[in-house]
């Protein structure tokens, strides 16, 4: 893997947990203190959310099985809704030749964190394309329909007003 | 009041038992799992190694072929040493196969945490990763009284509310979910609650033999079920040598599949019993209760999961988890399914056993050997009943401590009747035949009654010695100490009962089988009863085993009626404290266990049992005090009953038509004479004793009442009777009728004095005993209650009417040839009619009231069809018999399967039409053959007689319980209890 990807890598991964932290600190603000942990097993096996490891009827187990945090699907949200950006980023760095992608996902890093003025402001038609993606991913999760919405509305949310 | 003062004052009739002051079974229940499994294994490596070509060239060896010339007979010379050294063989490979078992599930054991941690992504659970945790887990750990306190790890990417435990040995492990850690921030009652239950689950010691019992079944999955599979569907492994006798395989594999759906389905009840415990476990602490309740409310029920989804589920439904929060009396029982299960499972492993202890000792094995000696089998036997014994008396106590204190739990009865029943099942289920081999019916049903009545013996011994001493221990461990001299001392009898019985119960049947096989080679030309009955003689074991095994008997009998009448003396007594959970006021009050009415019916009866205990002894009793019979009347029905089991007795074992014949008229009249016998005595006392109402007024008032059918009952009593007696045909060709005709007379004449005397008795009863005594009423009532619709009533009358019909053919035929050939009619045909009736009825009631059992309803239909197309295909009654010992597990299996549920819902009506069907299936069809001819009358159609009549009687004789419990429930319902 080359520096750039590398680099790039380490960005999008930045992004992802920026917007992750954003949802779960709106939603579910009691999971904030293992965000850290969540996060890090997540990049290091991100398929593993689509796993449920601890199963509903498994031996000596509890028996239990209603998902309960949100953490996991706001990682694998945001992924999904960063994926989509950085495709978005390159189009638009080679279309106007100026730039790189991992520039200008730094900047909206910087808004995310609130250390940059509203000087990239997604339109609408982005905000609703990222929506989308973030929903069709929630649905993929195994969410119902109406935790998918508040999901990607949140994610989608997040981006929008840069956290 | 002060621990084990006795008797538990008002107050604490609101709370829960303790579920933890009595041992538990589920640990010893894992072992019998483990020791089928074990058996099972061996069994498989047998049949691997006597199929193999070696082994068959081995064997083939150590026969050789003897000519003596054209005046002799050929025959064949088996070498017994080289037969003993194949055997051996057979042994080491059995020995390698438990060896090669045990080694693979150790090694699945011990690497299981390993493999589980790395699998389900689990990291140690640190202090930076989720702050705070740790601390609480260890404060946990305190309040579950566990140290050292287990290896916490966790999956943050499990966003589920949920934990599980494992581990090896000493090495525990709690899996906490990602969601569940979160919820230590945000509902911190829940979070203890889950963990709380996992925790339990290691102080209840589930972790090490759940998954050492998970690893013998993943081992035995691998080294033995594949093996046997790939070898039976695989004919390319010519080259490994599974070549010979490949026809048998099939045999082979459908008992493992069914062996092993029952280690399944009994692993998964098992786990699911201990989910219950570890629930209770977590509700002792105050911390836990109330989030358990939520999480347990919030959880769907599961209870509508289609039934073959919860008989595999390791947790039971959320509602009845929430009921052990609150009455922890269903810890307590014991269900009949859970003791048949477990039956079958020491069944299975004894059978195995046997055979590897008679391979080791260099006797014949494998296929179409003879079963393994008696030593081996009494070994066998003696090791395996052992913790199936233990496993019962637990389960016993724990039921008699429920139903003492407030709960429906199952009788001793019930569950040693399942349990002796199971290790039948589970002995014919194995691949080696143990015990009798059904050669002779008669003893087949005795040996088998034997073997569950010393079940049942211990049953109730377990239940005498719980209650008896709870009053007087100060605590639960002076409590253990009480009993446990008692309930050991039952559980080595039992063990040495059916040790005994396994034991003699192979040569005596052996014996039995070349008496009735040497009749039929002599034929009429010799004495073959003198010979064959020395033969006999020879092969029986000997004395000392037999005066053994009827000691342990009488001892284990005697044990038993001690523990019931110091159970009855105690039945006043509350529950001890040391036997209460101190926590809860809103659980459901016990029951009071003063001594009920019932009890001095039983007394009435000599019946021995605590009055709360369900038993026949206690109904038959209570009947008999209902009707006030005098104790001479009841002496005259046990003559009767003798009298009828005597005259049968030679007519079974008559080796000839001719003789048969004689016994089958006798045996008739016998068994009529027995309610003559009954009823006239009870006429003439209480004609004698009190004589309040003229004979004719009584009559008159009778007829006014519309008792017709009563009357006609009487009379057609009488008819057959005296055509019985006194008009016995013409002479039949070759019958000696001078014996038989003063028998007839005189029992004839007995039956008719009988017969009269109770049709007066009857006709002077009826103003006082009321409607609900009729008989043909109370019939017809019965039915009605039970949903027995008119089609079914009209087919049973039809049937009885075509029956009287062939019985008076049968009567007026002049050839003891003919006269034999209609016998066998009016037996079949009332099974036939049991078959139309029973066969929808079961199937309709597990159907509709089950839910959806569609499978097991295909299932059972596909076993009938295939059962009886075998039948009707075979060539002869040797082929026949080949094939149905190898497609006879799908139908029984099947046929089982219905009879349990019936069984467990207590549809008793359905369970006797189902008992009827297996029983007509089982006599009708399967000894006869396709060449059943009326006229050519060989050994065989006699032989088909014998179990014709024999499945006649059964029916009768379940008929004859049926009416009783119907009787018994309508008295009750009567009583209002």
């Amino acid at each position: 893997m080359s520096s750039d990807q590398e680099a790039m890598e380490r960005v999008e991964r930045e992004l992802i947990a920026a917007l992750a932290e954003d949802v779960v600190r709106a939603h579910a603000p009691e999971e904030l203190p293992l965000l850290r942990a969540t996060a890090e097993a997540y990049f290091e096996t991100p398929e593993a959310v689509l796993r449920r490891v601890i199963g509903k009827d498994e031996t000596l187990g509890f028996g239990a099985s209603d998902v309960v945090a949100l953490a996991p699907y706001a990682l694998t949200v945001a992924s999904a809704v960063v994926t989509f950006l950085a495709q978005q980023a390159i189009a638009v760095t080679q279309e106007a030749g100026a730039g790189t992608a991992q520039g200008l996902l730094e900047r909206w890093i910087d808004r995310l964190r609130g250390r940059r003025p509203d000087d990239d402001a997604f339109t609408a038609e982005q905000l609703r394309k990222v929506r989308d993606v973030a929903y069709s991913k929630a649905i993929q999760l195994g969410l119902p329909s109406d935790e998918a919405t508040v999901l990607a509305d949140a994610t989608a949310g997040g981006i929008a007003t840069g956290g | 009041m002060c621990e084990g003062d006795g008797v538990a004052a008002s107050p604490q009739r609101s709370r829960r038992l303790d579920p933890f002051a009595l041992p538990s079974d589920g640990g010893l229940r894992f072992g019998t799992l483990g020791l089928a499994v074990a058996g099972a294994t061996m069994s498989i490596y047998g049949v691997i190694w006597t199929t193999s070509d070696p082994a068959w060239h081995e064997r083939d060896q150590c026969t050789s072929f003897r000519w003596d010339g054209f005046d002799a007979p050929p025959s064949y010379v088996t070498d017994t040493d080289c037969i003993a050294a194949a055997s051996r063989h057979t042994a080491v490979w059995m020995l390698a196969g438990l060896v090669l078992l045990v080694l693979v599930a150790a090694v699945i054991y011990r690497s299981w945490p390993a493999f589980k941690l790395r699998w389900d992504r689990l990291q140690p659970l640190t202090d930076d990763d989720a702050p705070g945790v740790e601390a609480a887990l260890a404060e946990l750990a305190g309040v579950a009284g566990i140290s050292p306190s287990p290896r916490y790890s966790w999956n943050p990417l499990n966003a589920t509310n949920s934990a599980v435990a494992f581990g090896h040995g000493r090495e525990h492990h709690v899996a906490l979910s990602g969601g569940l850690v979160s919820r230590f921030y945000a509902d911190r009652e829940l979070f203890d609650a889950v963990v709380l239950h996992e925790l339990a689950h290691v102080r209840n010691g589930d972790v090490r033999i759940t998954y050492a019992t998970m690893a013998l079944s993943r081992a035995f999955v691998a080294v033995a079920f594949v093996p046997i599979v790939i070898g039976w569907i695989v004919p390319m492994l010519r080259g490994f040598g599974m070549v010979h006798q490949n026809t048998e395989l099939p045999g082979v594999v459908a008992r493992l599949a069914v062996v092993s759906a029952l280690v399944l389905l009994m692993r998964s009840a098992v786990l699911r019993a201990r989910e219950l415990y570890a629930d209770a476990r977590a509700s002792l602490s105050g911390r836990a209760a109330s989030g358990m309740r939520r999480l347990l409310e919030a959880m769907p029920d599961g209870g509508d999961r289609r039934w073959w989804r919860a008989a595999l589920s390791v947790h039971p439904p959320a509602s009845q988890r929430r009921r052990v929060l609150d009455d922890t009396t269903a810890l307590f029982r014991f269900g009949i399914v859970e003791a048949l299960a477990t039956g079958a499972a020491a069944g299975i492993a004894l059978a195995s056993l046997a055979s590897a202890f008679a391979a080791l000792a260099g006797e014949n094995v494998g296929f179409a050997a003879p079963p393994p000696s008696a030593p081996a089998q009494a070994a066998a036997a003696f090791l395996v009943l052992l913790p199936a014994a233990v496993v019962l008396a637990i389960a016993a106590a724990r039921c008699a401590l429920a139903k003492a204190a407030r709960a429906d739990a199952d009788s001793p009865l019930r569950l040693g009747v399942a349990l002796g029943a199971g290790v039948v099942i589970g002995g014919d289920l194995s691949s080696v035949s143990v015990g009798p081999s059904g050669s002779n019916e008669l003893f087949l049903i005795a040996w088998s009654a034997a073997l569950v009545a010393a079940a049942v013996a211990l049953a109730f011994a377990a239940v005498g010695a719980t209650l008896a001493w709870l009053s007087r221990a100060r605590g639960r461990a002076d409590w253990r100490r009480r009993i446990a001299f008692r309930v050991v001392g039952s559980t080595l009898l039992f063990a040495a009962a059916g040790a005994a019985l396994f034991a003699v119960g192979t040569p005596i049947d052996q014996a039995l089988a070349d008496d009735e096989e040497g009749a039929a080679i002599f034929g009429s030309a010799a004495d073959p009863l003198a010979a064959t009955q020395t033969a006999a003689a020879d092969a029986l074991p000997g004395v000392p085993l037999r005066v053994a095994a009827v000691l342990a008997f009488a001892v284990l009998i005697v044990v038993a009626m001690v523990g019931a009448i110091a159970a009855r003396r105690a039945r006043n007594t509350g529950m001890p404290e040391w036997l209460l959970i101190p926590d809860r006021a809103d659980a459901p009050r016990p029951r009071d266990v003063s001594a009920p009415a019932a009890w001095r019916s039983a007394r009435l009866a000599g019946a021995p049992a605590h009055a709360r205990v369900w038993q026949p002894a206690a109904r038959v009793g209570e009947l008999v005090a209902g009707r006030r019979l005098m104790p001479g009347e009841v002496v005259a029905a046990v003559s009767g009953a003798l009298l009828f089991g005597l005259t049968f007795a030679p007519w079974y074992g008559s080796a000839s038509a001719y003789n048969s014949y004689e016994y089958t008229k006798q045996t008739l009249v016998a068994a009529a004479l027995l309610p003559c016998v009954v009823v006239g005595l009870r006429a003439l006392a209480d004609r004698f004793a009190a004589s309040r109402i003229g004979v004719i007024r009584a009559a008159v008032s009778s007829v006014a009442a519309s008792r017709i059918p009563d009357a006609a009952v009487a009379f057609v009593g009488v008819v057959v009777i005296g055509m019985v007696v006194l008009s016995p045909g013409d002479d039949p060709t070759y019958v000696v009728r001078d014996e038989a005709l003063g028998f007839g007379l005189f029992a004839g004449v007995a039956a008719l004095c009988g017969i009269a005397g109770g049709s007066l008795l009857a006709i002077r009863q009826v103003p006082r005993l009321g409607r609900a005594r009729a008989p043909a009423r109370t019939l017809a009532a019965s039915g009605r209650r039970h949903g027995i619709t008119r089609g079914e009533m009209v087919a049973a009358f039809g049937g009885v009417l075509f029956t009287a019909f062939l019985f008076v053919n049968w009567y007026w035929d002049e050839s003891a040839w003919h006269s034999f050939g209609w016998v066998k009619y009016p037996l079949v045909v009332p099974a036939a009619v049991a078959i139309g009736v029973a066969i929808p009825r079961p199937t309709t009631f597990w159907v509709v009231q089950s839910g959806a059992p569609a499978v097991t309803t295909v299932a059972l239909a596909a076993s009938l069809i295939v059962l009886v197309g075998v039948w009707a295909t075979a060539g002869d009654v040797g082929e026949l018999s080949e094939r149905v010992e190898t497609y006879l597990p799908l139908p029984v299996a099947a046929t089982g399967t219905v009879l349990l549920l019936a069984f467990a819902r207590g549809a008793l009506l359905d369970l006797v039409l189902v008992v009827a069907v297996a029983l007509a299936i089982a006599l009708i069809l399967l000894p006869t053959g396709p060449t059943w001819s009326g006229e050519q009358m060989g050994r065989d159609d006699w032989s088909a007689g014998v179990h014709l009549g024999l499945g006649a009687l059964g029916l009768i004789a379940v008929g004859a319980i049926a009416a009783l419990c119907e009787r018994t429930a309508a008295a009750r319902r009567r009583r209002g209890t």
